[in-house]
């Protein structure tokens, strides 16, 4: 159990977050919020990169701070922007990094190839990966953050420059890499957690807004989210009176997807709210406020 | 063009850049402390030039000669009086009061008579002069030179035949009489190798430091922030890298600049030399170190020392050109530094190991790198490997054209290149 | 440890490792060759090893009053050699020089005179008339040795010293300033070169991984921050590796000097330039600048790597390692490793700079050390 408690961080004068508790048990969890909002700053204090100016985090109870290496020793990390050695092979690259995890040796080379292989780079084990795509280093980069086989796994922005078929097999490879562990996944691609997070966690003005299963958070908008067709011209009036969530060329009109709190009219229909909707509505001040 | 007003900000906002100049400013300002306090004494030729002007003639030679004969009777009545001694020379004076004369004579006295000491220096400099030039053999110090470095065959003839013209213009200079001027003793003062040498040269390093710097920062500065592909994909497109290589220019003419104008400046306002501009820089009294220094051409000082000042820019616009093209090759600016480094070494040694006899061995001779090594005699006689009347002229020439085709060669060969990770 | 060895993999990469031996051969040219391929340098200093070499092998390392003697009548008999040699040349003869006294005391304003003295010297450079004036010079310097290293004290405790010198009779050491300077000359530019080559394969250390974000893997594995640590000790060992490779190439270069023989000679020789505040023999002098050259090299991996930490790019690095560099080369060699335990630097100098240097260098790595364990890693 991976307790964060009454955490707040500022870089200098400017606050980032306050007053944060959140509770993380085994399970996949999607931590979902737009950039600058905090994402990375939380994450970065789960990996001990950056310190809390107040509260702590404890796992297990305690503090991971007084943990050391221990703490480190149950942690996988794939970083935003992902570094690596241009000049190493992944098997080479696998091989600095479990000496730096405090893997043993044989047992390192047994498990580099058994990752290698489940993220498809067994074939290319022993070329530099300066000539890799985005997709394959981000696939070291996965297979690097199961090396210790970590009780906590924390993957930041991890499909970001994947092709939609990559993005497919990622999450049908976390899927499998979720079992038994804590995975917490910083992300705005709705579509990666919506097929696989037990719990979503939103950060809004510094603080947690929401923690809890897709279904409940979706309840927000429960009976607020129709589709409609419209005129083309129609659309910028339409616009202006509804908060629109997307829009969409069907059959010469517009179809535009949308909140609204009043009673409905006969043309439009009562759609389920998505997490995608959930995270515009939830956003929208802060999308305006950049407008 | 906003554009290159962009990247010459990034260089002069670099607090590197900055500090770099600011150590170099107090580097220099010390060089020339260290040796300020000689400047009391060279109020005495001002004076002297003040009164006689610098162009050693009959005219000067008997009107100086009249000036210190009185001095000499005044130091003569003062001695006289004190002592009951006589003395023909200060020289002798001094030899014979080797404890110091503070307790016999006082303040004002003593200053009189170390004042005298140094006009009777220029007295004596000036009886020596024809004597000294018509000792000086250029074709003996051809064979010197010659066999000094072991030299044999085609590479020895060369240097003769060099001599024999420097010998037309040698003869030349003592008819034009450029060797009878008044100018600091240098074999006491050392001047020449100050300014020339330790000034010159410590400046051309500094200059060298910041545009290699400078160049290379830019050069790379976009694959350093991973902005290669929005920069380089844009309408300017890969002609930026034209801005770049004209912002480093004018950036390292301003740092150059800086350096040479505080460096000079501190020099010049230290050391008067507002009688002595036109002085011609062959005259016999610049002469330190045993050496006589002759120039190809007539020149006066103050047109030696912007010659100088032009040789320096035109090597630091080579070198630009020589860091661009390593920059471009080698995207690590740790490397890319280095490898000049070992450049620079290389032209210097590889020189040495061309056979003596074949004129191979003076090819080496004409790089930017041996060039900038002796600030101190360019444009002069100046040993057997660079005394040609267009060494300078030459090495700048050949290097501007050898680096304008590589540097558009390397510029060209970017329009092509695949710009990857 | 697979760590400590990974990151010295790193630091030996093969690229870096062509540019040092490049850099090394660059040095070597430029400023070492001449010393080795040129010894001794020209005349009379070739004369001068001669004559120490026979020295050596006459009366080993100290010259008493008994072997005084025999070195006289060794001086006789060269002016005689001398003597003849003149009395063979019908020239001289001609002008009126009939022995090798005549030939010193003759006026070499006289162009005729100066041109047979220039053939004797110059030209046909004959041995002996070389050896002669440093012969003389030499038992002069032997008759008046007390004085002679008396005068050499500008202070008390500079007299002390040599009193206690001359008590020993350490200065009739057969040992020449050629053979001492020569090395003097060729160690400051090693130093030179070691330490360049330290700073230029360790300065990289900390950038390389910090510019690619290579850290955020580093620091969050289970080693941690402990990797800082960790490359100190590798950074420390491959300038351990460097240096020591340096030196067995230069040792077995300067052999080619054949110095040897006096190895067991007092440094504190009237011959010699020096004078010591310590007893030291030539090897012990040459050890000692070993172990200085050491204690610099283990203060300046550590300030590379200091600097290393805190740079954000290579142009920062080299920008501050560069004055840096400049400083030690021009400057600190000059006190630290030319001339070292000379009686003109003060007596606890040498021991107080080194003593200075490792603890500054080791104190700030110390709290550079801290400060990371709990610093914010933000780029």
């Amino acid at each position: 159990m991976l307790v964060v408690n009454n955490v707040s961080k500022s870089y200098g004068k400017f606050l980032v977050l306050k007053g944060i508790n959140i509770e993380f048990a085994n399970g996949v969890y999607g931590l979902l919020s737009p950039n600058g909002a905090g994402k990375t700053t939380l994450i970065k204090m789960l990996t001990t990169l950056i310190f809390p100016d107040e509260g702590e985090i404890l796992y297990d109870g305690t503090e991971i701070s007084a943990m050391g290496d221990d703490y480190r020793d149950i942690l996988g990390y794939l970083p935003q922007e992902f570094g690596y050695y241009k000049d190493y092979s992944p098997k080479r690259f696998l091989r600095y990094l479990s000496a730096l995890k405090g893997i043993d040796r044989k047992k390192a080379e047994k498990k580099i190839e058994q990752l290698l292989k489940l993220v498809g780079l067994e074939n290319v084990a022993n070329k530099k990966m300066r000539k890799f795509s985005g997709g394959m280093i981000q696939r070291v980069g996965i297979a690097q953050a199961m090396l210790n086989d970590p009780k906590i796994l924390i993957l930041d922005e991890p499909t970001a420059g994947l092709d939609p078929k990559e993005r497919v097999r990622f999450r049908n490879l976390l899927a499998e890499l979720s079992r038994e562990r804590i995975v917490i996944l910083s992300t705005h691609i709705v579509s990666d957690i919506e097929s696989i997070a037990n719990e979503i966690i939103m950060i809004k003005d510094k603080k947690i807004l929401y923690k809890d299963t897709l279904k409940n958070i979706c309840k927000i908008l429960e009976e607020m989210v129709y589709e409609t067709k419209v005129e083309f011209d129609e659309v910028p009036s339409f616009r202006n009176k509804y908060f629109s969530l997307s829009e969409k060329q069907e059959d010469d009109k517009m179809k535009v997807r949308f909140i609204s709190e009043d009673k409905p009219e006969n043309s439009w229909d009562s759609v389920n709210p998505s997490i995608e909707d959930v995270f515009l509505y939830v956003y929208k001040d802060e999308i305006i406020k950049e407008e | 063009m906003n554009i290159r007003i962009n990247e010459f900000k990034k260089v002069i906002t670099s607090p590197i850049i900055i500090g770099l100049l600011i150590l170099f400013i107090i580097f220099n300002s010390t060089i020339i402390f260290k040796s300020s306090y000689i400047k009391e004494d060279l109020e005495v030729l001002n004076k002297i030039v003040n009164k006689f002007g610098y162009k050693i003639d009959d005219k000067m030679i008997s009107g100086f000669k009249s000036y210190y004969d009185k001095g000499l009777k005044r130091l003569n009545i003062l001695v006289n009086e004190r002592e009951s001694k006589n003395y023909n020379s200060v020289s002798e004076f001094y030899d014979d009061h080797n404890y110091g004369i503070e307790d016999i004579y006082d303040k004002e006295e003593i200053e009189f008579i170390r004042e005298l000491g140094i006009v009777e220096a220029y007295y004596y400099k000036i009886g020596e002069i024809d004597d000294v030039y018509s000792n000086i053999d250029i074709m003996e110090k051809a064979e010197n030179e010659i066999s000094k470095y072991g030299l044999k065959g085609e590479a020895a003839n060369t240097v003769r035949n060099e001599y024999r013209d420097f010998n037309k213009r040698f003869h030349q200079l003592v008819n034009n009489k450029e060797h009878k001027n008044l100018f600091y003793i240098g074999q006491i003062y050392r001047m020449h190798s100050l300014l020339f040498k330790s000034l010159f040269k410590s400046i051309i390093f500094e200059i060298i430091i910041l545009t290699v710097l400078i160049t290379s920062y830019l050069t790379n500065y976009e694959f350093e922030n991973n902005t290669e592909a929005i920069t380089y994909t844009t309408r300017r497109g890969r002609n930026f890298i034209l801005d770049k290589i004209s912002a480093a220019i004018v950036s390292s003419i301003l740092a150059a600049g800086i350096i040479l104008i505080t460096g000079l400046g501190l020099y010049f306002m230290t050391f008067d030399y507002s009688r002595l501009w036109n002085v011609p820089i062959s005259s016999y009294f610049n002469a330190d170190y045993d050496f006589v220094y002759m120039s190809w051409w007539n020149m006066s000082f103050v047109q030696y020392l912007f010659a100088g000042i032009g040789v320096i820019f035109a090597c630091m616009l080579l070198f630009i050109g020589i860091t661009f093209i390593i920059a471009r090759a080698i995207k690590n600016n740790y490397i890319v530094f280095v490898i000049f480094a070992i450049i620079f070494g290389l032209f210097l040694i590889v020189p040495g190991m061309a056979p003596r006899n074949s004129n191979a061995i003076f090819i080496g001779g004409f790089t930017p790198f041996f060039l900038i090594m002796n600030p101190f005699i360019w444009f002069m006689e100046s040993g057997a490997f660079t005394t040609f009347k267009y060494y300078e002229l030459a090495t700048v020439g050949i290097w501007s054209v050898l680096l304008l085709i590589l540097g558009t060669l390397s510029i060209n060969r970017f329009k092509k290149q695949d710009i990857a990770r | 440890m697979d760590i400590i060895l990974n990151e010295l993999k790193k630091i030996f990469n093969i690229k870096s490792v062509i540019l040092l031996i490049l850099i090394n051969i660059i040095m070597y040219f430029l400023f070492i060759e001449f010393e080795i391929s040129v010894f001794p340098n020209g005349r009379p200093p070739l004369d001068i090893y001669n004559m120490f070499v026979e020295m050596e092998d006459d009366y080993g390392e100290f010259m008493d009053e008994e072997e005084f003697k025999d070195f006289k009548v060794k001086y006789e008999e060269a002016e005689r050699e001398a003597d003849g040699y003149i009395q063979s040349r019908k020239d001289f003869k001609r002008a009126g020089i009939m022995n090798y006294d005549d030939f010193v005391n003759m006026d070499t304003n006289n162009k005729e005179l100066k041109k047979l003295n220039n053939d004797v010297i110059f030209k046909r450079k004959v041995d002996v008339f070389w050896e002669l004036p440093w012969r003389e010079e030499y038992i002069q310097v032997y008759g008046n040795r007390e004085d002679y290293m008396m005068s050499k004290a500008s202070n008390e405790k500079q007299e002390t010293r040599i009193k206690e010198i001359l008590e020993k009779n350490l200065e009739t050491s057969v040992f020449t300033d050629v053979v001492f300077f020569n090395y003097d000359n060729l160690i400051k530019p090693v130093a030179a070169t070691i330490l360049l080559s330290v700073m230029f394969m360790i300065t990289p250390i900390y950038l390389r991984d910090n510019k690619d974000r290579i850290s955020y893997l580093q620091y969050t594995s289970k080693t941690g921050r402990k990797i800082f640590k960790k490359k100190i000790i590798a950074g420390l060992l491959a300038s351990a590796i460097i240096v020591t490779l340096q030196f067995i190439c230069f040792f077995s270069i300067y052999s080619t000097n054949n110095t040897s023989m006096f190895f067991n000679s007092n440094i504190n020789s009237i011959y010699n330039s020096i004078i010591s505040w310590y007893n030291l023999t030539f090897i012990q002098y040459i050890y000692l600048t070993v172990i200085g050259i050491y204690i610099l090299s283990f203060t300046f991996t550590l300030i590379s790597m200091l600097v290393s930490s805190i740079g954000n790019n290579y142009i920062t690095l080299i920008g501050i390692q560069l004055p840096i560099a400049l400083f030690v080369f021009v400057i600190l060699l000059n006190y630290l490793i030319h001339y070292m335990t000379s009686i003109f630097y003060p007596k606890y100098f040498l021991e107080l700079s080194y003593i200075a240097l490792m603890l500054i260098s080791t104190v700030s790595m110390i709290v550079r050390w801290r400060k990371e364990r709990k610093t914010d890693i933000l780029y």
